[in-house]
């Protein structure tokens, strides 16, 4: 059997990575810490300190010349996030590798979309549509995948639609695989894994990521209790949905932005909170922050929305230190 | 209002009993029928029986013979347990259900509308808070408009086109129905519509109702050429601007006097631009700012008007086809396609043929089984059982 060693490089969560372990490695765990692979391990903690310092997986060269280890490594470092059992870390590391899978796919051609939408049995319909091959999928499908709060190129009305299919771009294709890609990961890391049953030495490598995850986490959630003693719920909530990593729409981006900028958060800040965003481009980002933050096109700061817009855009979710108040900069506890 | 007398009463029950033992055949539950919640009223409308199931559309229908209920409903939801509480029934799938009226669809308030005082007995048209003459309360009486029927049927009929030519169901799996009342209800039984959730349900009233459109998305200008996609909502809009074009001279908010002459004369050659997607033509003649209003006037009409609550409202009970509504003791029957936008009142299932002597209060004129019926003021006249019964349940009638 053939296998495409330099595509299950790039996406190891393939179906067809499972069998190319199995025709070519008769892995167990006691055998992991052969010196054969040893790459693999060095990858496989890589990936997962890298998702967790720089919420990105970086994939280079050297990756998909040492294919194997690549390949090998993505089921290792599932196991290390499974035995971790933390739900924020899940999410971190699937979202870490659902994008730098969809970062691969924009770089790649329209060829290689199709062949992973195939591996992953993504219902999409390759047509001749005025002469041309366009790729569709039917509505009920394209209902099912495509998440809700993606603004409104997104919606059913916006879309171009024939007959019960809908139109859709090879680079959207990407951005909808790597949501199913993120949901793959997680529930493949959601299987029972105990360390215990590691060999001994990689035990003592997964207590210093334990270790290491730990740390991380209290940093992250202490600053973000202290961050957000006197941030309004409204916005905890946005902040919230933002760091899981979720797309929020663009009225939401704005209202956060605007929040932050008004709450003395630097432009670098920002750019460090928006950068979990499923679609970040640096560029854009800091083009559209600098304005918001006057600093560019009639230099004129947006305002955060009143609490009265806040609930004409169904964001205000009021606690009882909500009451009597107007805006969302005047919230305080206590 | 007229007090219903017992004898008013038991007229209606016995034509009801002669409709259902007549047209039983048309009585229809979306199959598995013992999947569904049945629900019907008695006590003339005052109690309702829900979280009831059949095993058979034939048992159905025994009880409607046995029982003569007001309101009969099926659930559009298929359950495991249909005759568990709400929460407990386990839904299994919902299919699509749509109810147009004149009210979504903008109809005309007052044309068929009567006010009767509850006390001195005096009426009037339109609609009034008191009496105009005692000042105490009064009843609204609403009576079929069949120029709203006939636009009603209108946005049935676009609203079938755009499920089969853009959603791609199919027209098998679409019924239509006159409601009973004073519109249409559309259902679609189809498996591509059980994969939907609740999320699906709302992106497609929003399709229909055009919530969240984005004009930019459609209509582009590139190199400084006009046009618009023609697929999804572009296709729609295109339909209706090819409709003011038609006759520019009834769309003043889209075509102003100092361009119909212009529109005119050059009809066939702005039609085959419309077709191709280009708006260049258009454009040229009309002039920014008139475009504008004109793409306003295409997008509006674009729009499918449907009460989006009913179709987005998973635990509703739907009217079930081929029974009697209690509003106008009329049936709920299929309907062609090629009969909306006509009277469908024409083509009433048989029963109630028979002449009763009534006096009627005020009533507008009625068309309906090919003939011509009123208006009536203060008179006794011989008619039809079924015009009799939908005269009485409207409040306006007594037999004599």
């Amino acid at each position: 059997m053939e296998f495409n060693v330099f595509l299950l490089a790039k996406y190891p969560f393939l179906p067809e990575a499972r069998g190319f372990l199995t025709n070519y490695f008769d892995v167990n765990l006691a055998d992991l810490m052969g010196e054969e692979y040893k790459g693999a391990i060095e990858r496989a903690f890589e990936r997962v300190t890298q998702a967790i310092r720089h919420r990105r997986i970086i994939f280079e060269t050297s990756n998909m010349i040492d294919y194997k280890a690549e390949i090998i490594s993505f089921p290792i470092a599932v196991s290390l996030v499974a035995a971790l059992n933390d739900d924020m870390l899940r999410q971190i590391f699937a979202t870490a590798e659902a994008k730098k899978c969809f970062e691969l796919m924009r770089m790649g051609d329209s060829e290689e979309v199709l062949k992973v939408a195939k591996a992953m049995n993504f219902p999409i319909i390759l047509d001749n549509w005025e002469g041309r091959q366009t790729l569709f999928m039917n509505i009920s499908d394209y209902l099912r995948y495509s998440p809700q709060n993606w603004g409104p190129p997104w919606k059913l009305v916006n879309r171009r639609i024939h007959n019960g299919r809908v139109m859709v771009l090879f680079l959207e294709v990407a951005r909808l695989l790597e949501e199913s890609i993120k949901d793959l990961i997680v529930e493949r890391t959601r299987r029972n894994v105990n360390y215990e049953d590691f060999p001994g030495p990689l035990i003592d490598r997964f207590q210093l990521l334990v270790r290491e995850w730990k740390s991380y986490k209290v940093r992250i959630v202490t600053r973000i209790v202290e961050e957000r003693r006197d941030v309004p719920p409204c916005m905890v909530r946005l902040l919230s949905r933002q760091e899981k990593g979720e797309n929020l729409s663009h009225v939401e981006r704005r209202t956060l932005a605007t929040y932050l900028i008004a709450t003395g958060r630097t432009i670098e800040e920002l750019m460090d909170t928006f950068k979990t965003s499923p679609d970040f481009n640096e560029r854009i980002a800091r083009y559209q922050i600098e304005h918001l933050a006057g600093l560019r096109g009639r230099k004129q700061r947006y305002l955060t929305p009143s609490c009265k817009t806040m609930r004409v855009y169904g964001l205000c979710f009021p606690d009882q230190w909500c009451d009597g108040i107007k805006h969302p900069l005047r919230y305080k506890i206590g | 209002m007229l007090a219903m007398k017992e004898q008013d009463l038991r007229f209606l029950k016995s034509i009801s009993a002669e409709y259902y033992t007549k047209q039983g055949s048309l009585v229809y539950v979306p199959p598995p029928v013992n999947r569904r919640e049945i629900g019907y009223t008695t006590g003339y409308g005052k109690f309702m029986v829900r979280h009831k199931s059949f095993d058979s559309i034939e048992k159905i229908r025994k009880l409607l013979i046995d029982f003569l209920p007001w309101d009969v409903y099926h659930s559009c939801s298929v359950y495991e347990f249909p005759e568990k509480p709400m929460g407990e029934k386990g839904e299994l799938w919902t299919d699509l259900a749509f109810d147009i009226d004149p009210v979504h669809v903008g109809g005309s308030d007052n044309r068929s509308r009567y006010w009767v005082c509850d006390a001195c007995g005096k009426y009037g048209r339109g609609k009034v808070e008191k009496c105009v003459y005692c000042g105490t309360n009064v009843t609204d009486v609403e009576f079929i408009d069949f120029h709203d029927l006939s636009v009603v049927g209108m946005e049935a009929a676009k609203l079938m086109r755009i499920l089969t030519d853009d959603l791609g169901m199919n027209h098998g799996d679409i019924k239509t129905y006159f409601s009973g009342n004073k519109g249409f209800h559309v259902y679609v039984d189809s498996t591509v519509v059980r994969e939907l959730d609740q999320y699906g349900r709302k992106e497609i009233v929003d399709y229909l109702a055009l919530d969240g459109f984005r004009e930019e998305l459609f209509v582009i200008k590139s190199s400084g050429r006009w046009h618009i996609l023609r697929e999804g909502v572009g296709g729609r809009i295109i339909e209706k601007a090819m409709k003011i074009i038609e006759q520019p001279e009834h769309y003043p908010e889209a075509i102003p006097s100092s361009a119909l002459n212009k529109i005119i004369k050059m009809r066939d050659k702005i039609r085959t631009e419309l077709s191709n997607g280009s708006l260049d033509l258009i454009y040229l003649i009309l002039g920014s700012k008139t475009f504008k209003k004109f793409l306003k006037a295409a997008i509006e009409r674009s729009k499918v008007k449907v009460d989006s609550a009913v179709t987005l409202d998973t635990h509703r009970l739907f009217r079930m086809p081929g029974t009697l509504n209690k509003k106008g003791h009329l049936p709920k029957f299929p309907v062609d396609h090629e009969m909306l936008g006509r009277n469908v009142l024409d083509h009433l299932p048989e029963y109630g043929l028979y002449e009763v002597n009534i006096y009627i209060k005020i009533a507008p004129e009625i068309h309906m089984n090919r003939m011509k019926f009123g208006p009536f003021e203060e008179e006794e006249e011989k008619l039809p059982a079924y015009l009799a019964a939908y005269l009485i349940t409207k409040g306006v009638g007594t037999l004599v």
